[in-house]
C-alpha cells in the first residue's frame, strides 16, 4: 500500500469505480483530476445541524430560550441588584396607590420609607407592593426549574418504561402498555390538584438547598403525569429498531439484553427524547402556570407565572396589564419551545423537505 | 351554487341564528322587570368565595349565616327590619317582653296567641316548648354548639353541657309560658337570647354535630334546599303570617363562584347581588362613577379583623412575642387590602360603636415600628399562619408573613374557605401559631366582645372563638365580674379591659374595623336597602325591584 496520505473525500456522485480508485490511491483505475469536485462526507449531527439551522422559525425559538434561560438565571440576580430591591419585598407605601389602594402601574419611581429610591419597571403585582418586573424574572426561574427537571424525570420513567415495553415485548409489553393507558385515563388536571393538594403541603419547604418553596411537589405531580406520551413514542421506536440487523447481530455476539439496550437502541432515540423532551417541557410550563394558578403550585411569597396569573385577575378591570405580562411570557415560552421542537422533529428527520 | 357550498352556507346561517337568539336570550333574562312591580320577583343571588358553615341554628355562627337565619327565624324577641338606630331595638316578635323577676333573675315569657305570626312551614304551630327544644339541643354536649357560652348563667345549663341530663332545669316551657331563671342578674340577656342559636326550632329536631341541612323554620321565609359548595334556595313561609316584610318571592343563591365574576354578572344585571361584596379593586372605580347609595353601599360594623397569636404554642406563649407582632403587624396595609371605604385602624378589640369602648392609641396603626418590635423580641422561630382564602385575605397573610419575616419570625400560610377555616382555627390543639380572623358582634354589649374572644373558661374541644386560646385565671375573673356588672360601671369596666388586655397581654393584635360594602344589579330598588345594623349584613327581607 502506498504511504503517500491518501485524500479523505470521494468526489460526490463519483460511483463504485471513483471509490476504489481512491480508495487504491490509483492503483485500480483512475483518480479524479483536479477539476472534479470533492464534497466532505457530512457525519449525522452535521446533517442534523444543517437542516436544522435552515428552520429560521425554530432559530428564532431558540434563541428566544436561551435569552430567557440567561435572563432568569443571571439576569434575575442582577436586576435585584441594580434596582435594589429583590421580588419578595413589599413596598406598601410606594408600590400602592394611597388613594386608589391599587397597584402602582409601569414604571412608577417613589421613595421607600427607610428613604431609598426605587423604580418599579412595570409596576407593583399586588396590594402588597412587590416588583412585578423581578418576580416575573424569578418566576421564569421556578417555571423553567420546574418544567427542566419535571421533564428529564418524566422522561427517564417514560423513555424507561417505553424501552422496556418495547424490547421485551409479550407479557412485559402488555403490563406497561396497560398502565400507561390506565395513567393516560385518568382526569389529569383534577388527579393532579388531589395529588398537590395532599403531598403538596408536606412538600413545600423541601428545597434541597437550590430550589424555591413548593418547587419539589410540583416536580413531583408534573412528573407523574408527564411521562405516557413519551412511553408510547419510545415503545414504538424501539418495536421497529428491534427487528434490525444490528440486534440480532449483537444478540449473536452474546450482549446481555441491557448492553443492547443502552448501547445499540438508546442511540437511535436520541432523536425522539430530543424532541419530544422539547414538546413536553413546553406542556410542563403551562401545567405548572395551571397547578400554580389553582393554588396547588408554588406557594406566595415565591413567585411564579403561574401565580401571578392567579392574582392578576383581582384587578383585570382596573389595571389589565397584570395579566398581560405573565400570560404574555407564557405564551411565549410555551411557543417558542413548540417551534423549537417542531424545528428538531424535522431536522432529524432525512426524508424531510426543508 | 353546488351543493356543498350551499350546505355550507345554510349552516353557517344557522349558527349564526343560533348566535343571535342566544344572545337576545341572554339580554332577556339579564334585565327581567314586570312592569309597575316593585316585589314578588326572585331574587338571584352569588355567593363569592365561600359557603355557609352551618344553617342549623345551633351552629351556624358566620355573618352570611346569620344573614339567611334572619330570613328564616323567629325568635322571642327581634331586631326590626330597619337601619340604625332603630334597627339595634329589640321589639316582640313570638312573645311580649319578658317579666323580669326575683332580682333580675327569672325572665317569664308569655308566648302571643299567634305566635306574632310565627308557624312553621310544615304547619307546625310555635309554642314555648319550641323554644325550650332550641335551648336544650344547644346545650346538648353531642351538638358542639357554640351557643353554650352564652347559656352559662342559665339555671341547669352547665348540667346539661357536662351531659349530666338532657333538659336545663331553669328553662321551663309550660303552655304558652317560658320561664328561664339565671344563676345571677345579667343586663345582656335580652340580646343573648334573641342570638340565632334560639330561634324556635320544630319538635323532635335532631342532635347532629355536622348540622341538619334541611329543617323546618317559622320565620318569613324557609330553607328550601341547600347542597353544600353549590346552591341553596330560600322560599316564602306560606305559614308566616307576621309583620315581618317579603318582597322577595325567593331568594336563590349560587354558591362559591368567583368573586370577580360576580361583579361582572351585578354590573350587567344578570344576577342581583353578591353576598360577598364587591372585589375590593373594584370600589374605588364604583365610588367615582357616583353609584355610592345607588348601587353601592357602604356601611360600618360592629367588628373586628385581627390576627389570634395562639397562646398555647411556644413561639406566642411568650408575651413579649406577641407585643412584637404588634408593633410590627402594618395594620394599614392590612386594610388597604380591602379597598377603600374599608374600615377604621384600630389596636382594641372593642368596636368603637359598643359601649364602653376608649381609644388608647397602644400600638401603632399608620405605620410599623419594628425598631420597637426587634426591641421585645429577638427569637426568631417558624410559624404556621392560618387564613381565609379571599383574595384579599391571602394578601394580608403576605403581608403578615412579611412583617414577621422583618422581626425574625419565619412563617407558612396555609388559606381555607371560611367555614374550614373557623373549624380548624376553632379546635383546641390544631397546629397553627397565628391566625388572621374577624368577628361582629352578635348583641350590642361588650360581653360579646372580650369574654368571648379572652375568657379561658369557655375554651371547648371545638367550636372556640377564643382563637388565641388565651386563658388567664386573673383576667378570667375580671372578665366575669364584668359581666355582673350594669350599666355605666359595666362598660367602664369593660373599657379598662380591653386596654388592659391589648397593652399587658396582647393575645391578639388588633388590625381594624371593617364596614360592610355591597354592590347591587341596576333593577333593584335603592331605596328598599336596609342595612342590618346588628348583624352586620344586609336585610334580604326588605329588598325589592325598581
Amino acid at each position: 500500500m502506498s504511504t503517500t496520505e491518501r485524500p479523505e473525500f470521494v468526489p460526490a456522485g463519483a460511483g463504485l469505480a471513483a471509490t476504489i480508485a481512491h480508495e487504491t490511491h490509483g492503483d485500480l483505475g483512475e483518480l479524479g483530476g483536479p477539476e472534479t469536485a470533492v464534497v466532505r462526507a457530512r457525519g449525522y449531527w452535521e446533517q442534523v445541524w444543517i437542516r436544522f439551522r435552515r428552520d429560521k422559525v425554530a432559530i428564532t425559538g431558540g434563541i428566544f430560550i436561551i435569552m430567557l434561560v440567561f435572563c432568569a438565571f443571571v439576569g434575575a440576580p442582577i436586576a435585584a441588584h441594580f434596582l435594589g430591591h429583590g421580588p419578595n419585598e413589599q413596598f406598601f407605601y410606594g408600590g400602592v396607590d394611597q388613594k386608589t389602594f391599587l397597584p402602582v402601574g409601569p414604571w412608577t419611581w417613589f421613595t421607600a420609607p427607610a428613604g431609598s429610591h426605587q423604580l418599579f419597571i412595570l409596576g407593583s403585582s399586588d396590594t402588597t407592593g412587590r416588583d412585578e418586573f423581578l418576580r416575573l424574572l424569578y418566576g421564569a426561574r421556578v417555571s423553567l426549574e420546574i418544567a427542566c427537571i419535571a421533564t428529564i424525570v418524566g422522561m427517564i420513567i417514560g423513555v424507561t418504561l417505553g424501552a422496556t415495553a418495547g424490547y421485551f415485548g409479550g407479557w412485559i409489553d402488555t403490563i406497561i402498555s396497560r398502565l400507561t393507558e390506565l395513567v393516560m385515563a385518568f382526569p389529569l388536571l383534577l388527579f393532579a390538584i388531589a395529588l398537590g393538594s395532599t403531598i403538596g403541603p408536606r412538600l413545600n419547604s423541601v428545597t434541597l438547598g437550590f430550589l424555591g418553596n413548593g418547587v419539589l411537589s410540583l416536580v413531583v405531580v408534573i412528573s407523574v403525569f408527564s411521562w405516557f406520551y413519551p412511553a408510547r413514542i419510545i415503545r414504538a421506536q424501539v418495536l421497529s429498531l428491534r427487528e434490525k440487523e444490528f440486534v440480532e447481530a449483537a444478540r449473536m455476539v452474546g450482549a446481555s439484553d441491557l448492553r443492547i439496550i443502552k448501547s445499540h437502541l438508546l442511540p437511535h432515540l436520541v432523536a425522539p427524547i430530543i424532541v419530544y423532551s422539547t414538546l413536553v417541557f413546553a406542556q410542563n410550563i403551562l401545567f405548572e402556570a395551571g397547578l400554580s394558578y389553582l393554588g396547588v403550585g408554588v406557594q406566595l411569597p415565591t413567585a411564579s407565572w403561574g401565580n401571578l396569573l392567579a392574582s392578576a385577575p383581582n384587578f383585570y378591570l382596573t389595571q389589565p396589564w397584570l395579566m398581560l405580562w405573565p400570560g404574555l411570557i407564557v405564551l411565549l415560552t410555551t411557543l417558542a419551545f413548540n417551534l423549537l421542537g417542531d424545528g428538531l422533529r424535522d431536522a432529524f428527520d432525512p426524508r424531510s423537505s426543508r | 351554487m353546488s351543493r356543498k357550498v350551499w350546505l355550507g352556507v345554510a349552516m353557517l346561517a344557522t349558527g349564526v341564528t343560533l348566535l343571535v337568539a342566544a344572545g337576545f336570550a341572554a339580554g332577556a333574562t339579564s334585565g327581567v322587570k314586570t312592569a309597575h312591580s316593585k316585589t314578588g320577583l326572585a331574587m338571584n343571588l352569588d355567593m363569592s368565595n365561600s359557603d355557609f358553615d352551618y344553617l342549623d341554628p345551633a351552629l351556624a355562627y358566620l355573618n352570611v349565616s346569620w344573614q339567611m337565619r334572619y330570613l328564616t327565624d323567629c325568635k322571642l324577641l327581634n331586631y326590626p327590619d330597619k337601619p340604625a338606630p332603630q334597627g339595634t331595638v329589640l321589639q316582640p316578635e313570638a312573645a311580649d317582653f319578658p317579666v323580669i323577676s326575683k332580682g333580675g333573675t327569672v325572665y317569664t315569657f308569655t308566648i302571643k296567641s299567634n305566635a306574632g305570626g310565627c308557624k312553621f312551614n310544615t304547619g307546625e304551630a310555635v309554642t314555648a316548648q319550641s323554644f325550650a327544644d332550641a335551648i336544650n339541643r344547644d346545650l346538648n354536649p353531642a351538638m358542639q354548639s357554640p351557643a353554650v357560652q352564652f347559656l352559662s348563667d342559665v339555671v341547669g345549663a352547665n348540667d346539661v353541657a357536662a351531659g349530666k341530663g338532657t333538659t336545663a332545669s331553669g328553662v321551663v316551657a309550660n303552655g304558652n309560658k317560658l320561664t328561664i331563671t339565671l344563676t345571677k342578674p345579667a343586663a345582656d340577656f335580652l340580646g343573648r337570647i334573641t342570638m340565632p342559636f334560639f330561634a324556635a326550632i320544630p319538635h323532635g329536631m335532631p342532635i347532629n354535630s355536622k348540622g341538619e341541612t334541611s329543617f323546618a323554620s317559622a320565620g318569613p321565609y324557609y330553607l328550601k334546599n341547600w347542597t353544600q359548595g353549590r346552591s341553596a334556595e330560600f322560599d316564602i313561609n306560606p305559614n308566616y303570617k307576621g309583620t315581618r316584610p317579603r318582597n322577595v318571592s325567593r331568594f336563590n343563591i349560587t354558591i362559591g363562584t368567583d368573586q370577580n365574576q360576580a361583579f361582572l354578572q351585578v354590573k350587567s344585571g344578570q344576577i342581583d347581588d353578591d353576598l360577598a361584596g364587591p372585589p375590593p379593586a373594584e370600589k374605588a372605580g364604583l365610588l367615582s362613577a357616583g353609584l355610592l347609595k345607588k348601587q353601592f353601599f357602604v356601611s360600618p360594623l360592629a367588628s373586628t379583623t385581627y390576627v389570634a397569636l395562639n397562646t398555647s404554642r411556644p413561639l406566642f406563649g411568650n408575651v413579649k412575642a406577641r407585643q412584637a407582632v404588634n408593633f410590627a403587624v402594618d395594620r394599614h396595609a392590612m386594610l388597604a387590602q380591602f379597598g377603600v371605604l374599608a374600615g377604621v385602624r384600630d389596636d382594641q378589640f372593642m368596636a368603637p360603636a359598643v359601649p364602653g369602648y376608649k381609644n388608647a392609641n397602644i400600638y401603632p396603626t399608620k405605620a410599623p415600628n419594628l425598631t420597637k418590635a426587634k426591641s421585645l423580641y429577638t427569637g426568631g422561630g417558624n410559624a404556621t399562619i392560618y387564613i381565609r382564602n379571599r383574595g384579599y385575605q391571602v394578601a394580608q397573610g403576605q403581608i403578615l408573613q412579611y412583617n414577621l419575616q422583618q422581626i425574625g419570625i419565619q412563617s407558612t400560610v396555609q388559606p381555607f374557605t371560611a367555614g374550614v377555616f373557623y373549624t380548624k382555627a376553632g379546635t383546641k390543639g390544631e397546629p397553627f401559631d397565628a391566625a388572621i380572623g374577624g368577628w361582629g358582634w352578635d348583641y350590642p354589649d361588650p360581653y360579646d366582645f372580650l369574654n368571648v374572644f379572652f375568657d379561658g373558661n369557655n375554651i371547648h374541644d371545638t367550636n372556640n372563638n377564643n382563637l388565641s386560646y388565651f386563658n388567664d385565671p386573673s383576667i378570667n375573673k375580671q372578665l366575669e365580674k364584668a359581666a355582673s356588672l350594669t350599666g355605666d360601671t359595666r362598660y367602664a369596666a369593660y373599657g379598662n379591659l380591653d386596654i388592659t388586655i391589648a397593652k399587658n397581654y396582647a393575645p391578639m393584635a388588633n388590625l381594624y374595623h371593617p364596614t360592610f360594602a355591597d354592590f347591587l344589579a341596576p333593577r333593584m330598588d335603592p331605596s328598599c336597602y336596609v342595612f342590618m345594623p346588628i348583624y352586620g349584613v344586609q336585610d334580604l327581607a326588605t329588598e325589592c325591584f325598581k
